[in-house]
């Protein structure tokens, strides 16, 4: 998968456990144009980002977070339908501006799965807590 | 059009997913279902003749094993900060969701929601605890994404708050 990559997104990858994972990269330019895309953006829920043109008119919630100071903005789990999620991960170079997308969903649903019981755990320990503290 | 960021902030289970669903799909479930890392959706909205595309993160809830991470903040134009008034635990969350959004951006307008209306026989009394945040919020709403009161205007006093010259 790294071979594909640009060289940039390639040496971030390299700094990161995910390489069996589905990924995809976004480069844009400092007005925030796309100006390059690749890798699984199918897989990774963006399939139809054009170069050329905006990333507010394509992806509005990425360009919130732009533009990326001199350290990388990382935001695991990122749902961006009910059955994607994602980590993104943008960071800067002197080519442009790196948007890494990291198909995250199957480990996304188990951590889901595991945070549902023990959050529901701790409701029950709150309510029983709150009805013996009224007794 | 004119696009801003908006957080649902708040301890877990407190029903920031459920006004976001309620809000955007106009549906409710009596399931809760946690939310990991952060759901994105988006909603327009009209504030006069103002339209405003407001990107809403429904960033995970707080609780004993994890803390909201500032990354998650970048870029947010305002914030819903929601408390579970039958759970008076979620005002701690509460006060340190916005000594977050303090420290890490600065102030930020921000609607107090006071969720589960529909249960306010069981709600605490002690709202006097969160009379600091009333103080400095746009405003305190009380809703119910069950029965579907107060929401859009919870959304909308936001909006409105974010709006160049405040609409």
């Amino acid at each position: 998968m790294t071979n594909d990559l640009p060289l940039s997104v390639a040496r971030y990858v390299k700094t990161l456990p995910v390489c069996s994972r589905a990924m995809a990269y976004l480069c844009l330019d400092n007005d925030n144009v796309v100006i390059n895309r690749g890798g699984a953006l199918e897989k990774c829920g963006m399939p139809s980002i054009e170069k050329g043109v905006l990333i507010s008119e394509q992806l509005p919630a990425i360009a919130q977070l732009l533009p990326i100071g001199e350290k990388a903005v990382v935001l695991v789990n990122t749902q961006i339908s009910t059955d994607t999620i994602i980590d993104l991960h943008l960071f800067a170079d002197t080519i442009g501006q790196w948007v890494l997308i990291i198909d995250n969903t199957e480990a996304g649903l188990i951590l889901q799965s595991e945070q549902q019981e023990r959050l529901c755990n701790d409701i029950i320990k709150e309510k029983n807590t709150k009805n013996g503290g009224a007794r | 059009m004119l696009q801003k960021k908006v957080c649902m902030l708040g301890a877990f289970a407190v029903g920031k997913t459920s006004l976001v669903r309620r809000y955007v799909d106009s549906i409710f479930s009596e399931k809760y279902t946690t939310t990991i890392g952060v759901k994105i959706d988006k909603k327009v909205v009209n504030i006069g003749e103002q339209e405003l595309s407001l990107l809403l993160w429904d960033v995970y809830g707080e609780d004993n094993h994890q803390k909201v991470l500032p990354a998650y903040l970048r870029g947010m134009a305002g914030y819903l900060l929601v408390v579970d008034p039958t759970r008076p635990n979620t005002y701690k969350s509460a006060l340190s969701l916005h000594d977050l959004v303090n420290n890490t951006l600065g102030p930020k307008p921000f609607v107090l929601v006071l969720n589960k209306s529909d249960l306010k026989d069981e709600w605490e009394a002690d709202i006097a605890e969160l009379q600091q945040l009333a103080n400095v919020a746009v405003a305190v709403m009380e809703t119910s994404a069950k029965t579907d009161s107060g929401v859009n205007e919870m959304f909308e006093a936001l909006a409105s708050a974010l709006l160049p010259i405040n609409g």
